[in-house]
């Protein structure tokens, strides 16, 4: 594009130049020209009346009468003469010379005519406009010239922030994704740009941030099933033995990878859960049935440890969003309400419209969480008592999974606790939010 | 030798606790970290397996603490972490070696056997004394270019006594490096394999390996 501009210009000041310099030398050559001329006339007119000064060097004059002779001197006055300039001309002569001549005929009054030709060496002249028409030239050449460099320095000035920001761009890698482009030193114009690349950016890097974060998570909570497996098999190979310890090898073996397959069916769950082109069309949802078939099912779950589930939550409540998820959110919290309770504890649902959304809250009568963990708990595989107890299959993806739906659908989830008492967490789902948000153009 | 092994994944635990016991090793096994740090107190191991994630003290901590108090007990640190900064913290903090699960088992055991060798502060894995020549990766032992046959409880026993040729061991040490929390063996035990152990190691060959210290216990050294 520097070159583009920088040929513009040069094209045009060049135009530009060409115009004004043959203008300028026409001009000049006219002015000049008819100043000579005007100066020969003159000079033919004083002759004839009577003025025999000597003419210049470089001057010379031919008297003739009607006939064609040429006379050495007029006879006539030329007072009060008819003057008629018959020519003006360049010539030149047998012995080389270029002259300019104005070849005038003087009528006397009551006299005979005779034609007078001056003549002067155009060679000044010559070399006069010679030099002229060299000067402009070179004028117009280096104007050009100029223009175009200046031109082409100027826009690499204003495009330089461009192609630095295109650079830092071009460095942006996954393992950079903490550049971010220099706002202020790019043109203004561009400003909005920048930003929104720069938001983009931010967004990629948390995202980025969050994909590691559970890959390394993900990692860990893999590595000790799998090695039990590994062991279990590897020190049972050592040795001949008997088929029972060849048995109990083998359904050790057989529960710890179920174990795992479960592991990761959770986790390609989570992973699923995360992803925002996991969209379901939303809907309109009973609510206050799905809550009922929820409890249901949390009564179940609870019955062996007696634990009440109370309803709290009024009937008719509906809302418009992603079904699959509400349902898995309330699955998720219900269970650990049951889960995380005290024998012949309960579990109460709560639900009620408030503005444009609703309200649901699950309130346990367990153990609590601390106050330090409340902030953790949401984090995939955390468990706030720090065993890793896999014969109940918890796995501490529950909340993560709550966490990611909620985000998914617009709404949010908060906790209260209080150790020793129980646990409320609480969801607002907001209605239709599909509707609201701005479409994300999806790669394909 | 004796080992502690730390690990709270309940079939990892036992499979591990279970190949080492096959390989003549005394093994107490735990699945919780108050339990492993206790145990460690007042039990001398040979060597402590240790899993960095255990329910209510974790290994780092443990660790710290027994190094603290001055235990040389060689650690051997297990984990499902594999990062840099998790190896150094550990070598730092006073771990001897590392390994990331999952892990082959040979190396298991190679390493354990690295590391027991270490706290006795021997190099080779081949152990001399005079010219009996014990290699304990083969778990074979010759005098004078004569192999002999020993049991693995007899084995275990010269292993042990070799590991700490030159120096008194008494019946209680023995004990306790032989057989782990559960086992019901009495002391009178230990004399009873000396006895065996004399029988094959010394008894055909000319100059005697293991002596009796009266009142104090054995060693196993060349004579003079």
């Amino acid at each position: 594009m520097t070159r583009r501009i920088a040929l513009v210009i040069l094209i045009t000041v060049w135009a530009m130049l060409i115009v004004g310099g043959v203008g300028a030398y026409v001009t000049t050559r006219a002015v000049l020209l008819s100043d000579m001329d005007e100066s020969l006339r003159i000079r033919a007119m004083s002759l004839l009346g009577g003025d025999m000064s000597a003419p210049g060097r470089d001057e010379r004059y031919v008297i003739r009468n009607e006939a064609g002779i040429t006379q050495l001197r007029p006879t006539t006055s030329a007072a009060r003469a008819e003057i008629k300039t018959l020519q003006a001309t360049f010539s030149t002569l047998a012995d080389g010379v270029r002259v300019r001549s104005v070849t005038l005929r003087v009528t006397p009054v009551g006299g005979a005519p005779v034609t007078i030709t001056y003549s002067r060496d155009a060679y000044k002249f010559d070399r006069l406009l010679e030099r002229l028409a060299l000067a402009l030239a070179l004028l117009g050449l280096l104007g050009g010239l100029g223009a175009a460099a200046m031109a082409m320095r100027l826009s690499r000035i204003t495009l330089a922030p461009l192609r630095e920001t295109a650079d830092v761009i071009g460095t942006i890698d996954e393992r950079q994704l903490s550049r971010r482009i220099e706002v202020a030193k790019l043109p203004v114009e561009l400003a909005p740009m920048a930003e929104r690349l720069n938001d983009m950016l931010a967004r990629l890097q948390a995202a980025f941030a969050q994909r590691k974060q559970f890959l390394g998570d993900a990692s860990h909570e893999l590595r000790t099933p799998v090695a039990a497996l590994l062991t279990n098999l590897e020190v049972g190979a050592r040795r001949d033995r008997d088929p029972n310890e060849y048995r109990e090898i083998l359904e050790r073996s057989l529960a710890e990878a179920r174990s795992l397959k479960h592991l990761v069916e959770r986790l390609m769950e989570q992973v699923r859960s995360e992803q925002m082109s996991h969209q379901e069309k939303p809907l309109l949802v009973d609510v206050s049935a799905l809550l009922d078939e929820c409890s249901d099912i949390a009564g179940v779950l609870g019955a062996n440890q007696d634990i009440r589930i109370v309803r709290s939550f009024a009937y008719g409540l509906t809302i418009t969003t992603q079904a699959e998820r509400l349902k898995n959110v309330l699955i998720n919290l219900l269970s650990n309400a049951v889960q995380y309770n005290k024998p012949r504890g309960s579990v109460e649902v709560l639900g009620e419209r408030n503005g444009n959304g609703l309200y649901i809250s699950v309130r346990d009568t367990g153990q609590g969480i601390s106050p330090d963990h409340l902030n953790d708990i949401f984090q995939p595989f955390y468990r706030a008592d720090g065993v890793r107890n896999r014969s109940d299959g918890h796995l501490g993806l529950g909340l993560a999974q709550v966490k990611a739906h909620m985000n998914a659908i617009g709404g949010k989830c908060e906790v209260e606790s209080r150790l020793g008492w129980g646990s409320t967490f609480r969801i607002w789902v907001p209605d239709d939010y599909e509707a609201q948000k701005v479409p994300i153009k999806e790669p394909n | 030798m004796r080992l502690l092994v730390a690990e709270d994944h309940p079939t990892l635990a036992r499979s591990i606790a279970d190949g080492l016991r096959e390989e003549n090793y005394a093994v107490d096994l735990t699945f919780d970290g108050d339990e492993a740090l206790h145990l460690a107190q007042v039990n001398r191991y040979d060597a402590i397996v240790l899993d960095i994630m255990l329910p209510n003290k974790d290994g780092w901590t443990i660790l710290g603490m027994l190094r603290r108090a001055g235990s040389t007990t060689p650690v051997l640190f297990l984990t499902a972490k594999e990062g840099v900064v998790d190896r150094v913290k550990g070598l730092d903090l006073g771990a001897d070696d590392y390994l990331v699960k999952p892990f082959v088992w040979e190396e298991l055991l190679a390493r354990v056997r690295a590391v027991v060798r270490r706290g006795h502060g021997l190099r080779s894995t081949a152990i001399r004394v005079g010219d009996l020549e014990i290699d304990t990766v083969r778990k074979t032992v010759r005098r004078s270019e004569t192999p002999i046959e020993l049991s693995a409880r007899e084995f275990s026993l010269l292993e042990y006594l070799a590991h700490r040729q030159g120096q008194v061991v008494s019946r209680t040490d023995i004990w306790e490096h032989l057989y782990d929390q559960h086992d019901e063996a009495t002391s009178n035990v230990v004399d009873v394999y000396i006895g065996y152990l004399r029988n094959k190691i010394d008894k055909n060959f000319p100059t005697k390996l293991i002596h009796t210290r009266r009142g104090l216990g054995y060693v196993l050294e060349t004579e003079g």
